[in-house]
């Protein structure tokens, strides 16, 4: 995967996913929380760069952060973070998503500490494409 | 039979369903029981004073009963006699923690994978001392002369209640356990060794001081 390449997050238009308003709205750490601690993103050119491909519900947020971004995140230990293809294909649940990729650890983060900060970081990396309720920040409808 | 003590503290919610009753504002106190599911406090809005307390029982229907000011305990003998009831001191928080008590009793609806992805269902012992820590973290700040600002409310992969500031480029983020252990995550920049510190947070100092450096332009 390039360090160039975009990667896309669903975040679910929950409330508990975001603060604040106007200027000062902001993606809660929350939106990244996985009990895996390897949070799920899709590889924007396998969504054909349409944040829009990536939505679960048509009214969810997506946000965006570039893989050389996420690489330079970087842990106490000698850990590194990268992200790694993680295609989805004939799972017995989830629907086929060959764009799926993976936010890891090298060595596999051991405690809360850790993913904490990993969380905190990408929320303050990411950029949002599409705001909760569906509408491009440009727009300001939000 | 379920006894109820009522020896907690009573936070300002306003509960739309019971505003119509005369004399009292509605208020709310989670947690304090086991066997009910949720029950109300009413604090007084001038004479008589008299305070309430309002519950159900687990499948049972709603119950009200009110509690004199001295203690005294009076209960409506038609709504729950199988239930005792037993009184100690209440008293009122500030309107300032209103919005965030309600978001806190928000976080009981959120199922497993709220956010979309794996995550747990935000833990019931968690959210009940999220309700106490809030109320003290409050009281500490307040003590110290310092503004409050309200928090963002919301939960972890873990269950556990977070409780999130920003203050331009800080943030700080404190973590309510099940178990009653609280910890903390302040950032002042993306870098996860330069930027961040965490460590637990334990006393009213520790609070204080937390808070000082958040609120420091």
């Amino acid at each position: 995967m390039h360090d160039e390449e975009g990667l896309y997050r669903n975040v679910r238009n929950d409330p508990h996913n975001f603060a604040g308003e106007g200027a000062d709205w902001r993606v809660s750490q929350a939106a990244f929380g996985d009990r895996s601690r390897q949070p799920s993103v899709d590889r924007a050119w396998l969504r054909d760069y349409e944040p829009r491909n990536s939505q679960h519900d048509p009214a969810d947020c997506v946000v965006c952060l570039v893989a050389q971004d996420v690489r330079t995140v970087r842990d106490v230990a000698p850990r590194e973070v990268d992200v790694v293809p993680d295609p989805v294909l004939d799972h017995h649940i989830l629907p086929d998503n060959p764009a799926h990729a993976r936010v890891v650890t090298d060595p596999a983060l051991d405690n809360n500490s850790q993913f904490r900060r990993l969380k905190r970081a990408l929320a303050k990396r990411c950029t949002v494409m599409i705001m909760p309720g569906g509408a491009t920040p440009e727009s300001g409808s939000a | 039979m379920n006894t109820l003590e009522v020896n907690g503290t009573a936070p300002f919610m306003r509960r739309r369903s019971l505003d119509s009753i005369s004399g009292v504002t509605s208020a709310y106190k989670s947690g304090m029981l086991e066997g009910l599911r949720e029950h109300a406090i009413y604090a007084p809005v001038g004479p008589p004073r008299q305070w309430a307390v309002w519950g159900w029982d687990t499948g049972g229907p709603a119950m009200l009963v009110f509690l004199g000011a001295t203690g005294a305990m009076m209960v409506a003998p038609h709504v729950a006699p199988h239930v005792t009831w037993s009184y100690s001191t209440l008293r009122s928080l500030p309107a300032d923690l209103e919005a965030t008590y309600a978001d806190i009793e928000a976080l009981k609806g959120l199922d497993a994978g709220w956010n979309g992805y794996d995550v747990a269902a935000p833990k019931i012992e968690a959210i009940h001392e999220a309700t106490e820590w809030i109320e003290q973290f409050y009281e500490d700040v307040s003590r110290s002369g310092l503004a409050w600002r309200k928090p963002h409310v919301a939960a972890d992969e873990n269950g556990e209640v977070t409780f999130e500031w920003w203050n331009g480029d800080k943030g700080l983020t404190i973590y309510v356990s099940a178990d009653g252990s609280i910890s903390y995550l302040k950032d002042w920049g993306p870098d996860m060794v330069d930027d961040m510190e965490d460590g637990p947070l334990a006393t009213p100092q520790e609070r204080r001081d937390l808070w000082v450096w958040f609120m420091r332009q």
